[in-house]
């Protein structure tokens, strides 16, 4: 996908991310904060279009590993978030609420809390996105 | 009684060394004491993870009671009114994975690719506990609550 579509999604994603959180379905909501995060790095990516297609073929792979997310995150040109913020943002987004939706793995009195960081992260890099 | 300083220079020279565990171990007793240090200057409890965590939510401001927890949702995308970045819970957060990851056998870890990092990965997370290390002496716990408003 290119960046527009992802920048669409990532919005999209947060949007359904706040109605689930609304209604208490902490577990699709956390999935998705997790999935605009992704997004809004695609799209904030000056060279996600340069990316290699994934190993399904779809050209230009979305940054959904720790060593990728990094390395499109640093490229951010308008950097909302410094290095050891990015890292909080991984930690979070990635180990965090996307092992939970596999595994249940988060205690309840735990999960508002990592929802709650998700998404001011998602939302910090998302607001930087300009795509000419 | 070592520095938390102190003690996260043993844990890059244990990371360094290939004792990623011991080291990761050292780096959680670094950010753990260094929290309770600041929850001391501020008259708060931190004889535990629990009381740990209870302080950081209170620098960023999140409120007591988890059933009071919010998102602040932009969704204009301006971001207007939004509290700043969790930055000490997130922080507090990467290093109890340092302490999950010195817990959990390296056999386990390796096939769970999602949860635990690459050996080499320790070192790259150092630097958020060492940044939490400093930014913890001049921190000060938030008593109004920024995260109990809902904006949907």
């Amino acid at each position: 996908m290119d960046r527009p579509a992802h920048l669409n999604e990532s919005r999209n994603l947060i949007r359904l991310a706040a109605e689930l959180r609304a209604q208490g379905h902490l577990l699709g909501a956390a999935e998705f904060i997790w999935g605009a995060t992704v997004h809004a790095v695609s799209a904030a990516d000056p060279n996600h279009e340069q990316q290699p297609p994934d190993r399904f073929g779809n050209p230009h792979q979305s940054p959904n590993t720790n060593a990728t997310f990094l390395q499109a995150a640093l490229r951010i040109s308008r950097q909302p978030l410094s290095e050891t913020q990015i890292r909080h943002c991984l930690d979070n987004g990635q180990r965090r609420l996307h092992n939970h939706f596999y595994h249940l793995n988060l205690p309840s009195d735990e999960l508002p809390e990592y929802i709650a960081i998700g998404a001011a992260y998602a939302q910090a890099i998302l607001r930087t996105v300009q795509i000419p | 009684m070592l520095t938390p300083t102190a003690m996260l220079d043993a844990a890059a020279a244990d990371i360094a060394a290939g004792r990623i565990q011991k080291g990761a171990y050292h780096a959680y007793q670094a950010a753990f004491a260094a929290v309770a240090n600041a929850a001391q200057r501020h008259g708060r409890p931190c004889a535990n993870e629990s009381d740990a965590r209870r302080f950081v939510r209170q620098l960023d401001g999140f409120p007591p009671d988890p059933a009071e927890w919010n998102c602040r949702f932009d969704l204009d995308g301006v971001g207007e009114n939004m509290p700043p970045l969790p930055e000490y819970t997130a922080a507090f957060n990467v290093a109890r994975s340092f302490k999950e990851h010195a817990e959990t056998p390296l056999s386990f870890q390796a096939m769970d690719r999602l949860r635990y990092w690459e050996p080499s990965e320790y070192a790259d997370f150092l630097p958020v506990i060492r940044e939490l290390v400093a930014r913890l002496n001049a921190a000060q716990p938030q008593e109004e609550s920024a995260w109990t408003a809902r904006r949907i």
